[in-house]
């Protein structure tokens, strides 16, 4: 049976058919997991905060507008919900990390989309051997900074900045195709 | 990308809270629709006591009489039956008809919505 998209998920669920919203659930969980991991930096937390992320999405679904990308709602929910929690335990979130994932935001939401798969692979071969690699590993293997310095034999500031580019380059080629 | 299974447990926080939600919109509407029809009650109720003082239903005697006496009068009887009606008293009821009538109306859709909610959490009760 063919999956549905996110948008007829949402109308369903909507509609008032609960079950539908597992769909959702299923869908999006590890790349959630994967985009608040890098702001709480603890997979117990993480997982609270991806359950909460969906919970409070399920309660404003009503609210959600199909005609638009659902994954940014996703993603905008639960930056929203781990930056709550990092204030509740009053953790200091710097400029940096807000801009950085609001970059992470967007960047998740393309890198996953079913739907761009085939540009997203375009994109990342148009990038050096040595920024794709470090994409990879730490988007699709969700390593950390020091697993990648390890596996990669670099050290970690050049991890760090080879990742920058990466991401500033990849953000370049989206908004030079969006225009 | 690392594998996680949340639905689970987000499943049931989504049902214990759709359960609330829904019983709440439920009894907000048995409590809505229960006092709209206090109101129409307490208007008939009413309507009939006033028509009962005036002995208004008196005047349909003329049925009992004659057929010519009937076409004499009935246009005379039919004038002052209206006018001794509660005018007002009907009329705030029939406006309490037409509320009850329109939250039905409006309150379709959800309504549905609801119900098939309800079945779900029944059907997801069961399963759990």
């Amino acid at each position: 049976m063919m999956e549905k998209r996110d948008e007829e998920y949402i109308r369903d669920v909507q509609d008032g058919d609960i079950l539908a919203f597992e769909n959702i659930v299923r869908r999006y969980q590890s790349r959630l997991f994967s985009f608040v991991m890098h702001l709480v930096r603890d997979p117990e937390v993480a997982q609270d905060v991806v359950q909460d992320s969906f919970v409070n999405l399920y309660k404003t679904v009503d609210r959600v507008d199909t005609k638009r990308k659902f994954s940014f709602y996703v993603f905008s929910i639960a930056k929203n919900t781990a930056f709550s929690y990092l204030r509740r335990q009053k953790k200091q979130v710097s400029l940096d990390d807000v801009a950085e994932l609001a970059v992470d935001e967007l960047l998740y939401e393309k890198l996953f989309d079913r739907d761009q798969a085939q540009a997203m692979e375009r994109r990342l071969a148009e990038l050096d051997e040595k920024y794709r690699r470090v994409i990879t590993l730490y988007y699709y293997k969700d390593l950390s900074y020091e697993e990648i310095s390890r596996k990669l034999r670099m050290p970690v500031n050049t991890v760090r900045t080879h990742l920058s580019r990466a991401k500033v380059f990849l953000r370049a080629l989206i908004s030079y195709e969006n225009s | 990308m690392k594998t996680l299974d949340v639905s689970d447990r987000v499943m049931d926080r989504v049902v214990g809270f759709e359960k609330f939600r829904t019983h709440c919109w439920l009894w907000m509407f048995r409590l809505g629709i229960g006092l709209l029809s206090v109101v129409l009650l307490y208007f008939l109720w009413r309507g009939g006591q006033l028509i009962a003082e005036r002995g208004t239903l008196e005047l349909l005697g003329l049925l009992r009489e004659d057929r010519e006496i009937i076409r004499e009068y009935w246009r005379d009887t039919a004038d002052i039956i209206i006018a001794e009606l509660p005018q007002g008293t009907i009329f705030r009821a029939i406006v309490v008809i037409g509320i009850i009538f329109a939250v039905f109306l409006l309150t379709r859709r959800r309504r549905n919505i609801i119900r098939k909610k309800l079945q779900f959490i029944i059907k997801l009760g069961k399963k759990r």
